[in-house]
């Protein structure tokens, strides 16, 4: 890039910096909140007197929320479950996102795939009819009951579609007459190519499955099945569930009350991870490739 | 070829990954126990919902522990839990459509109407009858018409899961006592007290006088100082049944509580406030009067002795009509659980004696059990976790109150039969002693010298309440709108409070409320429970 | 015709899984959707009482659902808007940072709200936004009166509006990153030569360029424009700004709490669906009629 050296440009760049510096400590104040939330008394979380700094500092809300080996356990099924459905999801994307990026003069149909997956963006069956389809399949307590129901996620395929059909027709051509088949282009040729939608859509996938916490309550009879932000969920009770058993148990009013600095722990423990993981997908982002332009 | 040869074993190897993981079930439902396992032993099924706050011992969980032994060694009964759920009552909905019921489970009340209707659970009327022991009857014949809220056509499909006893709901307002007696006012005999009160908390200290929330439900309570019965259903003057909270006398409420919002008595937030938000200030020092249910002292009680010590303590007091009387209390159905059988259950007799057991134990076990039995299955909320397995007594906080207040009061523990009697007088002699935040709730609810309990027991002896008309199931009619018809309820009055609307408002929204299908609730209710 | 076929079999090869699984778990799940016109028992299943359009007209007759429907629409448009200029905006003002470091650091700060669920949120906002709270207390230096914003039914769905895109900006921000990284080079280069300033480049070869990717994410968001969000929804609202505040799914969720109403929520879903795929379909006809945008 070349730069440019004139005064307003510099000043731009003040204000840009401004700018930008402003947003992202507006992003992160939060979660400073959040971290002193969940290291302060619940007492003082109550009295609403908690905002940057803890306030009568305890880690009870973490011991409770890391003592017994169920955390440890539901990290596993929760890193496994990610790892292995973001694979599912890539790999199905890749291979739906090809064939339906060419026309349909050379993949036949290809409208009809097209409105086939369209569809089920927009409609969907519901809880009842797809548990239902899980039993019958016999998912149930099974790690790909969290893996295959949406194993194509559909709004990503379209992303990668028009990517690929943004990329130069001569880079396949060429490849073609010199005799590879679709499935050699695919895998030699345009992935390379792909990478900064790839590691896109791969974030989403991973950020979806990491936070997921219902599939997990639902398709998993046994607790000790659950991943990560399932187990963490069972830890709180609600407000709404309480009120509305029958008699008061005088002790789960007791336990509602750890339930602010509960969450905020539980929130930061299940986002660790990803924010860990972010910085280093980055590098995929911001490495353009240096070829041809997008086409419209 | 080479290339269609490598696609098509990749889209073989795909579909075979689907199928493995088909097989692949594993830790799924592999139950082919046959229900006599050669030891004369019954093995029974059965789900429960999580209990997050008892204390297990090492290995122990709600699948597996003291209870469970219990029924094997004792009864003979194996108990298998089928799945636990946090989201029990969708888990419990998704396993009724799939067909997957286990033998024994409880349901809420519209779930126990689904599945009568659709035919799958079993008539308990012969097996109840023949086989429950006369304490389990007994506390039938206490909440007759709890009881009867599980039949149908005289046939008993549902055991009622009960609760602790109406002595439970009557509400209070509560009052800080330090800002109380250091301005030495008096004890709130009528409305224009508390106002009076709540004005000179604001002269003194700042702020709002009184802390409610946006759900209205604390000022709904209050309501009966107007002689108004928000939330629940009684006779008009024609003998027909109406909903209390579109009386004249609710219209009256609302405007004594728009003069409130005026002075700035009411909190002028309260509209967007929810329960944690209320009680923060409550919890921060900041306000001194709450109208509130008999629990106060467990939350926000213990968060606020430990912010701001025990002097801050709050007390309970029976709320006052306009007219300087005392006012009747709203008491409401309170069985929302119910315990059923698949149909083709084998073992209705095994889950009856588990019912008698847990009754036996709670009631009886103290003298006839080891201290240390019983230790392990009550305390530290094991009492709980027994999910669909047992009755509770709806007599007991009121013999339970009655014990504690007798044992703080002469000193003798003798009277004290069951481990809660036990936990509720130490722990107000705890707080006496220590002013220890934990113990709070319980010394506030039965152990203070203004305690909730004592206000309740007075109230419930003097028969100074009404109970809803509505004594049992909601009419389907009715709860097909869920909580809409109460939502435009709720929005018209915080509309008349804040002063938005005029008073006059409330008769357009009395009408909105019909409208909107208040008027098909009303025939309903009339049908289901009226004369 | 049959040589045809052979030359394409590849890529319907490579589109088998995807069918496959897509059809198990999302087409016949439809199955399900007769619920909305049954009076749905769990017990009884799918032979539960017909009750034809009984559901529906019991919904759209009540007065304060028709209402929701203008809330829906409202807030999620203007969510769509700002979900779509403020991430381009961000994207391209973050692009003019040259230090990589610096910027990885600024895209991952932005990405953070994005973990913190709508309950931690809900908290946070009651007390930053109360009457004592820090944005009252700023503006009240400009001599301006304590706004409620969250009890005021004309503000309340801004508030919602722009919180949301605060929230969930940085997700956008790494779409259209991605896509601002795929210009080549080249281009800015022969446009530095012509003489045009940075502005012009922004103008002229940037927007034009990251077009397709906006109007793509556009349509794609059109999916879900009667969701509006119920976790935020849920969490923030109160009676008082029911009348601009309440929205389709937080009512329908009011309707079901004493019990499952399956049948309502399905129709209703139903309901949402078939508007959202006509959305869809008109805006995608709009895109490529009139802009030549092929985005499916």
């Amino acid at each position: 890039m070349i730069y440019d050296k004139s005064i307003s440009r510099r000043v731009f760049l003040i204000i840009n910096y401004t700018i930008l510096l402003t947003i992202s400590l507006l992003c992160v104040l939060p979660f400073v909140n959040l971290l002193a939330v969940s290291f302060s008394s619940s007492s003082a979380v109550s009295a609403g007197s908690v905002t940057f700094w803890p306030v009568e500092f305890t880690t009870k809300a973490y011991e409770f929320a890391l003592s017994g080996g169920a955390f440890y356990s539901s990290l596993w099924v929760a890193i496994q479950r990610t790892v292995l459905g973001t694979l599912v999801n890539l790999v199905l994307i890749v291979l739906t996102a090809y064939p339906l990026s060419k026309t349909k003069q050379k993949v036949m149909g290809r409208n009809v795939y097209m409105g086939f997956f369209i569809v089920t963006m927009l409609f969907s069956g519901g809880l009842i009819p797809t548990y239902l389809v899980v039993v019958k399949m016999g998912l149930i307590d099974s790690i790909w009951s969290l893996i295959l129901p949406g194993a194509l996620p559909v709004f990503s395929m379209i992303i990668l579609m028009n990517f690929i059909r943004g990329l130069p027709e001569e880079i396949e051509e060429s490849a073609i007459i010199d005799g590879a088949g679709p499935l050699q282009v695919l895998i030699r040729i345009m992935l390379p190519l792909l990478k900064p939608a790839l590691a896109t859509v791969g974030l989403f996938s991973i950020v979806g499955h990491w936070n997921s916490w219902f599939d997990g309550i639902i398709y998993m009879n046994n607790p000790a099945n659950y991943p990560l932000q399932s187990y963490l969920q069972t830890l709180l009770q609600s407000f709404e569930q309480m009120m509305l058993k029958s008699g008061s148990d005088y002790t789960q009013l007791l336990s509602m009350m750890n339930a602010r600095t509960g969450r905020a722990a539980q929130m930061f423990l299940g986002a660790i991870p990803i924010l860990l993981i972010y910085p280093f997908l980055q590098k995929y982002f911001t490495k353009g490739l240096v070829l041809g332009s997008v086409k419209g | 070829m080479n290339q269609k040869m490598k696609l098509l074993i990749m889209s073989v190897s795909m579909s075979a990954l689907l199928i493995t993981a088909c097989s692949d079930t594993g830790k799924g439902k592999t139950q082919t126990d046959a229900d006599d396992d050669g030891t004369g032993a019954v093995t029974i099924h059965t789900v429960t919902s999580e209990y997050s706050s008892a204390k297990y011992p090492k290995g122990d969980d709600i699948t597996n522990n003291v209870w469970t032994r219990r029924y094997k060694e004792k009864l003979n009964i194996n108990v298998k839990t089928d799945w636990v759920s946090d989201e029990y009552e969708t888990k419990l909905n998704l396993a009724i459509s799939s067909n997957e019921l286990p033998d024994v489970f409880r349901v809420n009340p519209s779930q126990l109407r689904q599945l009568v209707e659709a035919d799958m659970v079993m008539d308990l009327t012969e097996a109840f009858e023949q086989h429950a022991s006369e304490r389990l009857k007994g506390y039938m014949k206490a909440d007759a018409d709890s009881y009867e809220s599980g039949k149908k056509d005289g046939k008993l499909y549902g055991i009622p899961q009960m609760h602790w006893g109406l002595i439970e709901q009557p509400d209070f307002i509560w009052i800080r006592n330090d800002w109380k007696e250091e301005l030495k006012l008096q004890d709130p005999k009528s409305v224009e007290d508390i106002k009076n009160m709540a004005l000179k908390f604001m002269e003194k200290h700042g702020g709002y006088g009184m802390a409610v929330d946006q759900s209205l439900d604390y000022l709904n309570l209050l309501a009966i100082a107007w002689n108004a019965h928000p939330d629940m259903w009684i006779e008009d003057n024609s003998g027909k049944l109406t909903y209390g909270s579109i009386q004249p006398e609710m219209k009256n409420a609302l405007a004594e509580w728009a003069e409130w919002y005026k002075l700035g008595i009411i909190d002028p937030e309260f509209a967007i406030k929810d329960f944690n938000a209320m009680n923060a200030d409550i919890v921060a020092g900041k306000v001194g009067i709450q109208p509130y249910y008999q629990w106060w002292g467990y939350n926000p009680g213990v968060d606020t002795i430990a912010n701001l010590g025990k002097d801050a303590i709050f007390y309970p007091y029976l709320i006052p009509t306009v007219d300087g009387k005392e006012a009747k209390q709203s008491i409401f159905f309170a069985n929302n659980n119910y315990i059923v059988m698949k149909k083709d259950a084998a073992n209705p007799q095994a889950v009856i004696e588990i019912l008698n057991d847990y009754a036996y134990i709670v009631d009886e076990g103290n003298g006839k059990e080891k201290p240390e039995t019983l230790s392990a299955l009550l305390d530290n909320d094991i009492a709980h976790v027994v999910g669909a397995f047992r009755v509770l007594n709806p007599n007991s906080d009121y013999e339970q109150f009655e014990a504690v207040s007798k044992a703080l009061e002469t000193k003798d523990t003798s009277g004290l039969t069951t481990s809660g009697m036990w936990q509720k007088y130490n722990n107000s002699v705890e707080f006496i002693k220590n002013a220890t935040p934990g113990a709070t709730g319980d010394y506030l609810q039965q152990g203070a010298p203004k305690n909730a309990y004592g206000l309740a027991k007075k109230v419930l002896d003097s028969n100074n309440y009404i109970k809803t008309a509505l004594w049992g199931v909601t009419p389907e009619a009715l709860s097909s709108y869920g909580t809409t018809l109460d939502d435009i309820l709720t929005e018209g009055f915080t509309k008349i409070i804040m002063g938005s609307e005029s008073i006059d408002y409330f008769d357009v929204v009395v009408q909105n409320w019909r409208a909107a299908g208040g008027d098909n609730a009303i025939e309903a209710v009339n049908e289901a429970y009226g004369k | 015709m049959l040589k045809k076929w052979k030359q394409q079999s590849p890529y319907h090869l490579m589109l088998i899984p995807s069918v496959v699984l897509v059809f198990i778990f999302s087409y016949i799940p439809f199955y399900g959707l007769i619920i909305a016109f049954q009076k749905y028992n769990p017990g009884l299943g799918f032979n539960s009482p017909w009750v034809g359009w009984d559901n529906f007209t019991h919904v759209f007759n009540q007065p304060n659902f028709v209402r929701t429907i203008w809330n829906t629409l409202y807030m999620s448009i203007f969510k769509m808007l700002g979900g779509i200029v403020v991430p381009v905006v961000f994207a391209l003002l973050l692009n003019e940072v040259l230090h990589n470091g610096i910027k990885r650091t600024f895209q991952t700060l932005v990405y953070i709200p994005n973990f913190l669920s709508w309950v931690i949120m809900a908290g946070i906002m009651l007390d930053v936004l109360s009457a004592n709270g820090i944005v009252n207390t700023f503006l009240s230096l400009f001599g301006v009166k304590p706004i409620s914003f969250l009890g005021t039914p004309s503000i309340f769905p801004w508030t919602m509006i722009v919180s949301d895109i605060w929230k969930g900006f940085g997700f956008g921000t790494v779409v259209y990153l991605a896509a601002l990284t795929s210009i080549d080079p080249g281009l800015y280069e022969a446009a530095v030569i012509d003489g045009a300033k940075r502005w012009k480049q922004t103008l002229y070869i940037t927007l034009p360029l990251l077009m397709p990717t906006i109007v793509l994410m556009s349509v794609l968001s059109l999916g879900n424009v009667l969701n509006a969000g119920f976790d935020q929804i849920y969490n923030l609202y109160s009676p008082v700004v029911y009348q601009t505040g309440d929205i389709i799914d937080t009512y329908v969720y009011r309707l079901g709490i004493q019990q499952a109403q399956y049948s309502i929520a399905t129709a209703v879903g139903l309901f949402k669906s078939v508007i959202s795929c006509i959305l869809v379909a008109v805006s995608y006809i709009l895109a490529y009629r009139v802009a030549g945008y092929r985005i499916f």
